[in-house]
C-alpha cells in the first residue's frame, strides 16, 4: 500500500533522514522504532506531506505522492494522527471529531465512522460536549486517534500514540490500535518501545542516526 | 429617565455598527493572524462605492448598491490576501511585514480615493427618514434599521461560525493550523474567505455609518482605531469578545457624547481599556496572553 524507496529529509542543512525506505503492505500494522531524535517521527511527516522531501520515492496505492500536500495526501486515504495531537482546544470532543469528517468523501461515512469511534471508545460519547482544552492525556490521545478515524482513511500514520501517558493508558490505547488492524485498518506506528505489541506487529524498522534498518525476526525478538 | 433610554438605545445601535467593523477585524487576526492596517480603508472604500452608485455617478437605490458592493468587497478581499498577503506568509517575520504591507496598502487606497473622487467628504441620503416614538423615547428610524442590519450581518457570521461545518474549519484553523491542514482542511481557502468577509462587513459598515459620519478620504481611520480598541477590549482574536465589546464601547459612547462632548470619546474608551487589561491581560474573552 505504501512504498517509501530512498528519500531524503533536510531541516535547513542538517540532513536528517538518510536514504530511508520502508514498505507497509495492506492490511499490515508496521512499527518504526527508535531513540528520541533519530528521525522517527520526521519519517512519518515527510511520509505524509507535513514535511518536505529533498528527493526519493513515496508511493501510496499505487502513485507517487512525492510533494502532495496534507489535505490530498487526507483525501486519498492517508491519515496522520501527531504526537502532540493537534487538537482544537476550544472546540468541543464532537466538534473535534466532525472536523475529521471535513473532506466530502469522509462525510459521506460521518455517521458510520463516529458510532464506530464511540463504540472503540464509550468515553469520549460521554465526553462529547466537553472542550477539549479540558480532557485529560489519555482522552486526548483518544480523540485524535478517533479524528484521525472519522477521516475513513485506508492507512494511518500514528506518532507516539504513547507519549506522555500512563502505562496503563498506553496499554489501553496500544489494546485499540491493534483492535483497529485487525479490523482491516493499515497502520504504520512509531513508538519507542514495543513490548505492549508483542506478537501484533508484522515488521519493525528500527531507525538510528537518521538510516533505517530492516529488524530481521531474530533481531526482533531481542528487540522485544 | 426617558433621555437616558434614548442615550442607551442609540449607544447599542452604534455598538451594532462598531460591531460590524470589529468583528471582522477580529476574525482575520484570529484566523491568520494578520492584523489589517488598511481594514479602515476598507470601510471607506465600501462609502465610496456606495457614494459613486448611489449619488457620484448612477442615482442607483441604496438597497441595489448594496447588493453591488457587497461583491466588490469581497473581491478585493479575496484579492488583497491572495495576491498581497499570501505571497508573504511564511517568510521570516511575516507578521510584521503584513503589518507594513497592509499599511501601506491602506496609504495607497486613502490617495487612490483622493485622487479618484477629491479630499472632500461625501455623503449619502438615508434611506430612510422619520422617528419613531415609544412612550416619550424617540429614535430615528435610520439607527433602527443600522442596528438590525448590522446585527443581522454578526448573527449570520455568528451562525456559520458555530453551526456550519466550514465554520467550524475557520475556528479550527484558528486553534490549530497544523492540526486543521492535517484533516484535509485547505487553509488558504480559510486565510482568503474570512479576509473576504472581513472587508465585506467593515464596508458594509462605512456604507450604514456615511449618512452619519460622511465619506471622506482619512474617514477610515477614526473607525479602524476604534475596531481595534474594541478588538483588543475584547481579546485579540475572540469574535465573541468583539461582539460584547463594542456593545460596551457604544453605549459608553453615547454616554459620555451626552455628559462630556465628543471628544473625550476617545480618553474614555482608553481608560477603559486599560482598567480591563490591567484585571485580565487577555481581554475580556481573550485566548492568547500577547
Amino acid at each position: 500500500m505504501l512504498e517509501v524507496t530512498d528519500i531524503n529529509v533536510f531541516y535547513d542543512d542538517f540532513h536528517v533522514l538518510h536514504n530511508a525506505s520502508i514498505a507497509v503492505e495492506k492490511g499490515e500494522l508496521v512499527a518504526v522504532i527508535g531513540a528520541n531524535g533519530h528521525g522517527k517521527s520526521t519519517l512519518l511527516k515527510a511520509v505524509c506531506g507535513l514535511i518536505p522531501v529533498k528527493n526519493g520515492g513515496i508511493i501510496f496505492k499505487q502513485r507517487s505522492i512525492v510533494g502532495s500536500p496534507a489535505p490530498s495526501l487526507v483525501s486519498n486515504g492517508l491519515v496522520y494522527v501527531a504526537e502532540d495531537r493537534r487538537l482544537f482546544p476550544d472546540m468541543t470532543v464532537l466538534e473535534n471529531l466532525q472536523l475529521g469528517a471535513f473532506l466530502p468523501d469522509a462525510r459521506k461515512h460521518e455517521r458510520r465512522n463516529l458510532e464506530h469511534v464511540f463504540e472503540l471508545y464509550p468515553r469520549l460519547a460521554e465526553r462529547r460536549d466537553q472542550l477539549c482544552r479540558t480532557l485529560s492525556g489519555g482522552e486526548a490521545q483518544m480523540v485524535a486517534l478517533g479524528r484521525g478515524l472519522m477521516s475513513n482513511p485506508d492507512m494511518m500514520a500514528i506518532d507516539e500514540p504513547s507519549l506522555g501517558l500512563a502505562p496503563n493508558l498506553t496499554e489501553a490505547m496500544l489494546k485499540t490500535i491493534v483492535a483497529l488492524n485487525k479490523e482491516g485498518m493499515t497502520i504504520l506506528i512509531v513508538e519507542q518501545s514495543l513490548t505492549l505489541l508483542k506478537g501484533m506487529i508484522d515488521r519493525v524498522y528500527s531507525i538510528e542516526e537518521g538510516v533505517v534498518k530492516t529488524t530481521s525476526s531474530n533481531e526482533l525478538q531481542e528487540v522485544l | 429617565m426617558t433621555q437616558i433610554f434614548e442615550i442607551l438605545l442609540g449607544g447599542i445601535a452604534q455598538g451594532a455598527v462598531y460591531c460590524l467593523i470589529a468583528v471582522g477585524l477580529s476574525l482575520v487576526y484570529g484566523a491568520s493572524r494578520i492584523l489589517n492596517f488598511a481594514h479602515g480603508s476598507f470601510y471607506s472604500l465600501g462609502g465610496y462605492i456606495a457614494w459613486f452608485l448611489v449619488v457620484g455617478y448612477f442615482n442607483l437605490p441604496l438597497w441595489l448598491a448594496f447588493i453591488i458592493a457587497i461583491p466588490i468587497l469581497a473581491l478585493c478581499g479575496i484579492g488583497i490576501e491572495y495576491l498581497v498577503i499570501r505571497p508573504l506568509r511564511g517568510s521570516a517575520n511575516w507578521k510584521i511585514n503584513t503589518i507594513m504591507v497592509t499599511l501601506g496598502l491602506a496609504f495607497i487606497m486613502d490617495n487612490g480615493v483622493q485622487i479618484l473622487f477629491g479630499p472632500g467628504t461625501k455623503t449619502i441620503p438615508a434611506f430612510t427618514e422619520g422617528i419613531l416614538t415609544l412612550g416619550g423615547i424617540t429614535l430615528s428610524y435610520y439607527k433602527i434599521w443600522m442596528f438590525v442590519i448590522s446585527l443581522g450581518l454578526v448573527g449570520s457570521l455568528g451562525y456559520f461560525l458555530t453551526y456550519t461545518r466550514y465554520g467550524q474549519a475557520v475556528r479550527a484553523v484558528s486553534q490549530d493550523i497544523q492540526g486543521a491542514s492535517q484533516l484535509g482542511i485547505n487553509v488558504n481557502q480559510v486565510y482568503a474567505l474570512t479576509f473576504g468577509l472581513a472587508v465585506v462587513m467593515t464596508g458594509v459598515a462605512g456604507i450604514l455609518l456615511a449618512p452619519i459620519f460622511l465619506i471622506s478620504p482619512l474617514g477610515g481611520w477614526g473607525p479602524f482605531l476604534k475596531a481595534f480598541v474594541i478588538v483588543v477590549l475584547g481579546g485579540l482574536g475572540s469574535t465573541k469578545g468583539a461582539f460584547f465589546a463594542a456593545f460596551i464601547l457604544g453605549v459608553l459612547e453615547a454616554f459620555v457624547i451626552f455628559y462630556l462632548g465628543p471628544n473625550l470619546v476617545m480618553p474614555a474608551w482608553l481608560v477603559v481599556l486599560v482598567a480591563v487589561l490591567m484585571v485580565r491581560p487577555k481581554g475580556l474573552f481573550g485566548v492568547w496572553e500577547n
